[in-house]
């Protein structure tokens, strides 16, 4: 099976363009960051923003894995980026697609005291991200980057794979850092920093 | 056959220098420090035009998050004509073709040695500091190994007993630049060497702040609306330096961090270390616009 090598992401000034919105959105906690149009063509299923995300901070240097997995998706960000497919306990990167339940989330890597950093990072792929009250999940954030409290509607998010997120950040420092990512490249960051309220909203 | 000779090379260098590899390393490690605030991320810091120890952790920062429609504005101790902000501002002109500007409410990334600008910086700006030693526990432990445990462990007793050793000695803490911060409640940084002056600027600022110490291969952040809280005690509040009855030489201006110029004849002077600020008061006292930005 051929996989497409995607010759049209600038691989410098693409890569540039959604790190910053990436550095914006972590660094404000709740904040709902327009991503840039991007030409590419990911296969059934996988996000352009998520697989934009993975463009941008994966390399060889670095491995992650696919929850549920998926092999097309495997095979097209490994051709992509030259990253090492890895066990969910092991890898660095860890791309979620948020509507399927994915218990291995539960494995995640959380860093040690000694090097928190460690700790994953999650790419989640969403339906809808809105900063206005909407059907869905309801989350409220707050800690730091975020002024008071800041608080999103976000659809497409299985309650089970926030639960077990928001499980894995229960020890400070300790934890995982989670973008999420909508398809119409609406982004939210949820680092381990921030205290998250949830509620259903229907 | 492919003859490397012939081809023609447009360009000397990726975009802001640095390879892509290298890049995408600092913005990992960037987006680590901003979700973990304060606490000090390893990153491999390779070999630069600029010897190590001469801004190289923040000018790798900002070469990863700098992007063609950036303004950048480089400063050394407030200054935009310091050496070392010239030359770090030459290399980046150089390499990314980015325009620039002393003005610092024009400014998109700042690139900073040793001070905070005056004008206070909004959320659209990113502050990049440059520091020398990134260790606050320096000061009292010199295995890098054992410092990291104690941040493990939050266990800042030693520093606390050095302050206290420092007031009972000299009645007062005696750390001007470099005052230990402790941040979001969690880690304590060394806020590069700043002055006191600038330490409460770091405190729930609209503005994200990201350290870089290159000889030391550690970048740790300060996030917007953090809190950042000078080490002090109940009875001995932290203070900042003091300036009263004082007024800048040249532009007039009180209520900004003063240089200390000795005349020669015995006496002292005192002159704005932020020179557009300076530049700036001056302007709008006189009635003229050059305010030095071009």
């Amino acid at each position: 099976m051929s996989v497409l090598f995607e010759a049209a992401f600038n691989r410098v000034f693409d890569s540039q363009n959604l790190y910053r919105r990436m550095l914006d959105a972590i660094a404000r906690p709740g904040k709902v960051v327009a991503l840039p149009c991007l030409d590419i063509c990911p296969p059934s299923g996988l996000s352009v923003y998520a697989s934009g995300l993975a463009f941008t901070l994966l390399d060889g240097d670095t491995s992650f894995a696919i929850l549920p997995a998926s092999e097309p998706w495997q095979d097209y960000l490994t051709v992509n980026t030259g990253a090492r497919p890895a066990a969910p306990a092991d890898a660095e990167f860890i791309l979620l697609a948020g509507r399927e339940y994915g218990p291995q989330i539960t494995v995640a890597r959380r860093g040690d005291l000694l090097a928190p950093e460690r700790g994953a990072t999650i790419f989640a792929m969403v339906d809808a991200i809105d900063s206005a009250a909407g059907g869905g999940l309801r989350l409220t954030f707050a800690g730091p980057g975020v002024d008071g409290r800041a608080a999103v509607s976000v659809t497409g998010l299985n309650v089970a794979n926030l639960e077990n997120i928001l499980s894995l950040n229960r020890e400070y420092p300790l934890g995982v850092d989670c973008f999420l990512a909508d398809r119409q490249g609406r982004l939210v960051a949820m680092p381990r920093s921030t205290a998250v309220q949830w509620e259903v909203v229907s | 056959m492919l003859n490397l000779r012939t081809i023609e090379r447009k360009h000397g260098y990726n975009f802001a220098f640095l390879d892509e590899n290298t890049k995408r390393e600092v913005r990992r490690k960037t987006l680590k420090a901003v979700a973990i605030p304060g606490h000090q991320v390893p990153f491999a810091s390779p070999e630069l035009p600029i010897a190590r120890g001469w801004g190289t952790g923040g000018l790798q920062v900002t070469m990863a998050i700098i992007g063609p429609d950036d303004v950048l504005k480089v400063i050394d101790q407030g200054c935009d004509g310091g050496v070392n902000a010239v030359n770090i501002r030459k290399l980046l002109v150089k390499t990314t073709g980015v325009r620039t500007t002393f003005a610092t409410g024009e400014a998109t990334i700042v690139q900073t040695r040793h001070r905070i600008p005056e004008e206070k910086l909004r959320a659209d700006q990113i502050l990049v500091l440059q520091v020398p030693i990134p260790e606050p526990l320096r000061f009292v432990e010199a295995s890098m190994a054992k410092t990291r445990e104690m941040h493990a462990e939050m266990d800042y007793s030693r520093m606390w007993v050095f302050l206290y050793e420092n007031i009972v000695k000299w009645g007062e803490i005696t750390i001007g630049a470099r005052y230990p911060s402790l941040v979001n409640g969690r880690y304590l940084i060394d806020p590069s060497p700043i002055p006191r002056w600038d330490v409460p600027k770091l405190h729930m600022a609209d503005t994200l702040f990201l350290f870089g110490a290159g000889r030391e291969k550690r970048i740790y952040a300060v996030p917007p609306h953090t809190s950042v809280e000078p080490l002090q005690f109940d009875d001995v509040p932290f203070r900042v330096e003091d300036f009263a009855g004082r007024a800048c030489l040249r532009c007039g201006a009180t209520g900004t961090f003063l240089n200390e110029i000795f005349d020669g004849r015995g006496g002292k002077l005192y002159v704005c270390s932020d020179s557009y600020n300076c530049d700036a008061v001056k302007a709008k006292r006189e009635g003229t616009t050059d305010g030095g930005g071009q």
